[in-house]
């Protein structure tokens, strides 16, 4: 198991991104009798008087101990215990370094560990590494402050990292069935519960590290591909210039298409339609799984994770994208797959009609995309509900564009 | 279940109910609002049968009902076909619009040039043969 936490190790060693972070030492002072906090911190840009009377905060700039006697707004009394507080931060009895702008280079990481490790970093610096700290700073001593302080933040999260790993997890309720997305309504089965080994979860992570990710939405996506689907990396980095910042809307092709709306398996097909469009042209074929992982909710809102698995992309490849005759030629002189355009057919954005019918009805339009998009990846069939419900809705709505390839893409499957 | 042969009827029928209204599709979206609803097979079936009994009083002759149409060895093979028939017959529409639409900006529909055909077949993704179908029937039935 050792190797296992050396892996990860080498895993926040190398996403680990210090670029951009920034540094405040902190002391601090609470009377607790009359409920007020007064705050000391000094950082690149001077000093910073902060006076917190409950809610009530009030916050002042200072470029030296001097300017203290100036300020109008804070009492004698407060004057003093801020010049105590300066007498404290200048023998270095820091409480507390602020750390703004840590992150870890792939988004998805960040979002998985962010509030539960990241956030939980500058409570976790031992007194006399904080003195250490400011000291080497306060000299001006800029490669060696960096050094150690990357040194204590690396080994600070990598122990928290380890103990998440090591402790239980809350229950995880089981999907019930694997055509859960035609089950309405949905429900989950909370006996037996599922519990993930440590193995699974170091594994789980390194997918995570490893994937392509994404933003769309209020969702962030990782696509993770095994190392023997390199070509995938290979031919997704044709378009994808930063792995770590997917762009989906011009990926798609697919003209106007409102982000907020697609979900995960919509997402994916997106993502792989070019890939498998020019495995076929190099004459290769996709011979194992990939992975897409999704975190749903942004910013310090409760987040939803979820874990989907393609388990064979080359029947998808074969029923899908082998063979001429799933292509045609757009007016550009482009190969594109009869797919993606019966897929386009039935996206609300691209339909001639009124501009807010197309708002009122893309998120219903989209599920059902996403619900067909799933059927076709996780059982490799059409679900004829979907097409039968878009198919309504494109009618309903009076929308003059054609459903395209329908009856080829039925007859492949 | 041969779905080509699925869509090569409903193309058929498609075309007949407009060209027997010269252009105009009422018939036809009635037909699709009864397919539309139906959502058993036996519905799907009765509906079918119920308005080409009708199509035939009123003089439009539409052929028989393919046999693939008469039974449904399951109900994915009866949605399948609901969808293709019912895609076909949007399709057939909008094919039809988008040709009466460029036709309309045309003078003189009679002395269309082969030429002029052939570029509204190109803009209108259809074949110069569907062209000159449209044509003969906003001029009222094929010149003998």
């Amino acid at each position: 198991m050792n190797d296992e936490f050396e892996r990860i190790k080498n895993i926040i060693e190398k996403q680990i991104n210090f670029d951009d972070v920034s540094v405040q030492f902190r002391v601090e002072l609470k009377d607790r009798k009359n409920k007020k906090t007064y705050v000391l911190a000094e950082n690149e840009k001077g000093y910073q008087l902060e006076r917190k009377i409950g809610n009530k905060s009030f916050r002042v700039n200072l470029n030296s101990f001097k300017e203290l006697k100036n300020q109008e707004n804070l009492s004698d009394e407060e004057k003093e215990i801020f010049a105590k507080l300066f007498n404290r931060l200048n023998n270095y009895q820091i409480d507390k370094i602020s750390i703004g702008g840590l992150k870890l280079r792939n988004p998805i990481l960040t979002a998985s560990i962010g509030q539960s490790v990241i956030a939980n970093v500058s409570k976790q610096i031992p007194s006399e590494n904080r003195r250490e700290l400011y000291g080497l700073w306060k000299e001006m001593k800029k490669e060696e402050f960096q050094d150690k302080f990357r040194d204590i933040v690396t080994n600070i999260i990598i122990t928290q990292l380890k103990d998440k790993l090591e402790s239980d997890d809350l229950p995880t309720p089981i999907f019930p069935t694997s055509v859960a997305l035609s089950e309405i309504p949905n429900y989950y089965i909370c006996e037996p519960k599922e519990r993930y080994t440590l193995a699974t979860k170091i594994e789980l992570f390194n997918k995570l590290a490893d994937s392509v990710c994404g933003r769309c939405g209020q969702r962030l996506y990782g696509l993770y591909v095994p190392e023997e689907g390199f070509e995938v990396k290979k031919i997704l980095k044709n378009y994808i210039p930063d792995f770590y910042n997917v762009n989906i809307d011009s990926i798609a092709g697919v003209r106007r298409i409102n982000p907020r709306d697609i979900k995960p398996f919509e997402y994916i097909f997106y993502l792989l339609d070019r890939v498998l469009q020019e495995m076929y042209r190099r004459k290769m074929i996709p011979d194992y799984h990939v992975e897409l992982f999704v975190i749903e909710g942004i910013g310090g809102r409760k987040k939803f994770f979820s874990h989907y698995i393609i388990p064979n992309l080359s029947e998808v490849f074969f029923k899908l994208y082998h063979g001429d005759n799933k292509y045609w030629v757009s007016a550009s002189g482009r190969a594109v797959s009869k797919i993606k355009a019966l897929i386009s057919s039935f996206l609300v954005e691209n339909w001639n009609i009124d501009n807010n019918l197309k708002k009122n009805n893309s998120e219903i339009a989209h599920a059902y995309i996403n619900r067909l998009l799933y059927f076709i990846f996780c059982h490799r069939r059409l679900d004829m509900d979907s097409i039968l419900f878009l198919e309504d809705l494109k009618i309903k709505l009076g929308d003059t564009t054609q459903i395209r390839y329908l009856e080829e893409v039925i007859s492949w499957m | 279940m041969d779905v080509e042969k699925i869509r090569g009827w409903a193309w058929n029928v498609a075309n007949k109910l407009i060209e027997a209204e010269r252009g105009d599709t009422r018939i036809l979206d009635r037909f699709m609002m009864d397919l539309r609803g139906a959502n058993l097979p036996h519905e799907f079936t009765n509906a079918i049968a119920n308005n080409m009994t009708v199509f035939k009083r009123a003089g439009i002759d539409v052929g028989e009902i393919p046999h693939e149409l008469q039974y449904f060895s399951s109900i994915t093979e009866f949605k399948e076909a609901k969808a293709v028939i019912i895609a076909t017959f949007h399709n057939t529409q909008i094919a039809w619009n988008r040709v009466k639409e460029s036709l309309g900006k045309q003078r003189e529909l009679k002395g269309l040039s082969r030429e002029k055909l052939q570029e509204i077949a190109k803009n209108c993704y259809v074949k110069p043969e569907f062209v000159q179908i449209v044509i003969n029937a906003l001029k009222g039935g094929e010149e003998k």
